[in-house]
């Protein structure tokens, strides 16, 4: 089905190869996981089996490449379209219309099928991906795991023979990850081929068939599905690999430090007069890490913005160091590093970001505060030329300067590899000695279970429970994220 | 083996990237016109207005898709939403005139050249004229569409005070500074920070 | 076969128009506005704009554009007559100016208020528009949304930063702000434009076949009434 050989890339103004012999042959109705560091050409690969490499992203490319019969290099787009279906990481950015009935009829109505022919396939994809309910609805209205089902959707409307999908549950919570296994285990009963690149893969396990390991830009390794997951931790973790299994996973009993210093007492708030979030009371003290899960929708950044003092709540109380205090005073001490980081930084150069609207910061602070973070090389560069990582290191720093004490992260692990996970461990950790209260927006279990002290779950608006991390609640924890693809399994 | 040349026709991703900068023109011009136009004194400042506010997107837009087409499309959307929203239709006609002239004058200098692509902005930005237009190419005719036929002469006076001979250049002129001022923040914003982002070539 | 697509109207009103009427009815009153000749034809107009909006669904919006226009006229009758200085004169001149601008702009509320983008998309494809200026002008409609959102966050991050959003920090420094705000708008535009444009190279858009609609856009008899009463209007003003 597909047929890659000698297949070397360079991406235009790229230094070095970015793909080398690449030698992969997939068969029809096969599943094959693509696993490897972030930054281990595991899109690249996508990207070159639908045709993008060369046509959309410019480059040096060497070698052959077919899928569907088809020489992918030399094809029209529409041609490859018909056959090759790619689900984009952030569903948000590839939506190109403002409802879901046409995002899904999006592509067919490109490959200009009559009609009935939409009719048919838009009602076939509604019945089978389970879109009754967000019909006829506004994208912008829908939730993370929505949005990830209507992108789906109009790929699975299309009917291709083979399925691309990068780094689908990035933005997943665990439900909706559940029903993206349950799409997945469709597919493969319909014959189709599947081609998945993902950090996360504690879902996939029973889904692929083979797992092609890579790494800096060559195919390491290649694996059965069985070879893979039965691999022991040890070598998981040295192939730099997130978690298969999460009833594996140690939780550490961290302890809990002194008093509170930071509390919300009984807040509500929400959006004009539509209460989101119910009558909460939350309370902190310095050096905890607590993490606020919840399913997509549930009101966490409702609460993440009432904390940073940018939302004022309608009713209740905000407490620091034992004194009610305001939401703009509230919001000199918080700060949010966002899931899009680049909204948060406007400056030209690393370094001016971190003196940006702010008079008067030493540069010795500034450049001290940069070694602690591991940016200090990059203190001439473009904020924009950073990885994901490091923009978020940036903005740490830009609070650590401004001195605030309560920070919060939202899904700050979204789409991040093993490395990448610990490395956000430990700045959190570092974080907490300075005596900081911090809070983590997060669906990833195995990232909680590494860091956080407490975790707190919300569900639709009220608190569902908050209780430490230790040996005592970690099956009441753990339910939440792993007991529900087990009950709907049953 | 495959290092294909850029294309000079425009590829679906210059007009994905067209529509994206022209969401922002008309969202800047709509912030403008929301501010300006509804103000009996500042009506007429709103031409001057809407230059100031969208010279880096223009400059921006012509960056990142330097080929014949861009200021056309946008000239053409511009003139359209214009249009069905309503407003004076020699608006809109002059949207799509001064986008063709502004794509010939930027391409003149192949969309590289600073001074070619700031004039070419500011011809463009003439485009609110054409909504005052008809106040002084045929004011009598432009006083019986304002006020309708038999209307009493007094009225008359009155609009043939308010639009004076000096307007037409007071207005033009300050178009062009506005522009310029708008151009300049446009290029240095470009050069501090799209650049060296590396967002554009 | 019985869709379970809600295809169709947005609004739930009495009457649903072809978009390409609703175009139509735009020219003609743009002509009608042009060739206007007297006050109470203006009022006329207005009425039947109204009416149709009503018809359409578009309640709000049709009422309070309304209600502009004959508070406008109000404010032009008391100006002129009551008062009649040179600032009064001034103002009922502006006023009209505005009013003048305010049956079209309730036409174009209606087209917008009851056209889906897609149905809009499939109209104009239907009249031969090109694909350069129909696949800009979708994504900017598919874009407007996403500028509120990315604004908010951007002033979010502003404010977290103590450097104050609009007009007041504006004033303390305007250099800071128009940084703030054009950079990263103009940064995450840049971004969407290219990952958008991937995906939909991806989803077959370089067809050079004719797209096809999931909407059906047909003309009905509404269409040919609505058109039919905005000409025998047109020749009745004309004669006059």
């Amino acid at each position: 089905m597909i047929k890659l050989k000698d297949v070397s890339f360079t991406y235009q103004g790229s230094d070095g190869n970015n793909l080398y012999d690449i030698n992969l042959h997939i068969k029809k109705g096969e599943c094959v996981l693509i696993s490897g560091k972030s930054g281990c050409g595991k899109t690249t690969i996508l990207r070159l089996i639908n045709g993008l490499i060369p046509n959309f992203y410019m480059g040096k490319l060497s070698g052959s490449i077919m899928a569907c019969n088809m020489d992918i290099s030399v094809s029209p787009s529409y041609k490859i379209a018909e056959k090759i279906g790619m689900v984009y990481q952030n569903p948000r950015s590839q939506f190109f219309n403002i409802d879901t009935d046409s995002e899904i009829a999006f592509g067919i109505e490109n490959l200009s099928y009559p009609r009935n022919e939409l009719l048919r396939r838009v009602d076939k994809t509604i019945k089978d991906i389970g879109l009754q309910n967000i019909m006829g609805r506004g994208i912008f209205e829908l939730s993370g795991g929505e949005k990830q089902k209507v992108a789906f959707g109009s790929i699975y409307a299309m009917e291709p023979e083979i399925y691309l999908l990068d780094e689908p549950s990035a933005n997943l919570d665990t439900k909706c990850t559940e029903q993206l296994r349950q799409r997945l285990k469709l597919l493969k009963k319909q014959g189709k081929t599947i081609v998945i690149t993902e950090h996360r893969l504690y879902y996939l396990q029973d889904i692929v068939d083979r797992v092609v390991y890579m790494n800096k830009g060559k195919i390491e390794n290649c694996f059965t599905s069985k070879e893979f997951f039965s691999q022991s931790e040890e070598k998981r973790k040295r192939l730099g690999l997130r978690g298969f299994d999460f009833s594996l996973i140690d939780i550490q009993n961290n302890l809990l430090s002194k008093e509170t210093i930071f509390e919300l007492q009984n807040i509500s708030t929400g959006y004009g007069k539509k209460v989101v979030i119910q009558d909460m009371t939350i309370g902190a003290s310095q050096g905890e890490i607590i993490g606020i899960t919840g399913h997509n929708g549930a009101g966490k950044s409702t609460l993440a913005e009432t904390i940073c003092g940018l939302r004022k709540p309608i009713s209740g109380q905000l407490m620091w160091k034992g004194k009610p205090i305001s939401e703009k005073q509230l919001l000199k001490l918080s700060y949010m590093v966002m899931q899009d980081v680049d909204y948060q930084l406007f400056a030209d150069s690393v370094e001016n970001e971190c003196t940006y609207g702010m008079d008067n910061v030493e540069i010795e602070k500034v450049l001290n505060t940069l070694k602690t973070l591991n940016l200090l090389e990059f203190r001439e560069k473009h904020p924009g030329t950073l990885s994901g990582g490091q923009k978020q290191r940036l903005a740490v720093a830009v609070s650590m300067i401004c001195q605030k004490k309560i920070l919060i992260f939202d899904e700050p692990t979204s789409g991040l590899d093993l490395e990448g996970m610990i490395k956000v461990t430990d700045l959190l950790k570092k974080l907490a000695e300075m005596g900081k209260v911090i809070f983590v927006i997060t669906h990833d279990y195995e990232f909680i279970t590494e860091v956080c002290t407490r975790v707190v779950r919300i569900d639709e608006g009220t608190l569902s429970f908050d209780l430490p991390l230790n040996i005592n609640n970690k099956n009441e924890i753990a339910r939440h994220f792993i007991c529900n693809s087990l009950e709907s399994e049953a | 083996m495959n290092h294909k040349s850029i294309k000079k026709s425009l590829t679906v991703k210059d007009l994905v990237t067209c529509g994206i900068f022209t969401a922002l023109f008309f969202v800047f011009t709509m912030v403008g016109g929301m501010f300006f136009a509804p103000n009996p004194i500042l009506t007429f400042l709103m031409p001057s207005a809407l230059a100031l506010l969208t010279g880096p997107i223009y400059l921006l837009l012509l960056g990142k898709v330097p080929k014949h087409g861009p200021t056309i499309i946008l000239g053409t959307i511009m003139g359209f939403m214009i249009f069905i929203t309503g407003m004076y239709w020699m608006w809109a006609v002059f949207y799509i005139l001064l986008g063709i002239a502004a794509d010939l004058i930027a391409g003149a200098g192949r969309f590289k050249s600073n001074k070619l692509n700031i004039l070419s902005f500011l011809i463009f930005s003439m485009n609110p004229i054409g909504s005052y237009m008809m106040l002084w190419i045929n004011r009598e005719s432009y006083f019986s569409y304002m006020l309708g036929k038999g209307t009493e002469q007094s009225y008359v006076e009155i609009m043939g005070a308010t639009a004076q001979g000096w307007m037409l250049p007071a207005m033009i002129i300050s178009i062009i500074i506005c522009g310029l001022i708008s151009c300049l923040v446009g290029k240095k914003l470009l050069k501090k920070q799209f650049k060296k982002a590396g967002m554009i070539a | 076969m019985k869709s379970m697509l809600k295809i169709g109207a947005k609004n739930k009103g009495l009457l649903h128009l072809d978009p390409r009427t609703m175009l139509l009815l735009l020219v003609m009153g743009n002509l009608a506005v042009f060739i206007m000749p007297s006050v109470k034809g203006e009022i006329l107009l207005t009425v039947m704009i109204l009416i149709l909006g009503l018809l359409c669904g578009v309640y709000g919006f049709s009422f309070k554009l309304a209600l502009i226009y004959f508070a406008f006229l109000g404010i032009d009758y008391i100006c002129m007559t009551v008062f009649n200085s040179h600032l009064s004169n001034y103002i009922a001149l502006f006023v009209r100016f505005i009013r003048k601008v305010l049956p079209c702009g309730m036409l174009g509320g209606i087209l917008i208020g009851t056209t889906r983008v897609n149905e809009f998309m499939a109209a104009l494809s239907r009249m031969n528009i090109p694909k350069s200026v129909l696949i800009p002008l979708t994504v900017m409609l598919r874009y407007f949304p996403a500028i509120g959102e990315d604004t908010k966050k951007i002033k979010n991050a502003m404010k977290m930063r103590n450097v104050t959003p609009g007009f007041l920090g504006f004033i303390k420094n305007p250099a800071r702000t128009i940084e703030c705000i054009y950079v990263p708008i103009m940064m995450s535009a840049s971004r969407r434009a290219d990952e958008l444009s991937a995906a939909s190279v991806s989803r077959g858009i370089e067809n050079p076949l004719k797209r096809t609609s999931i909407q059906e856009i047909r003309f009905r008899t509404v269409d040919a009434i609505c058109v039919l009463a905005a000409l025998l209007y047109l020749i009745f003003i004309w004669r006059i």
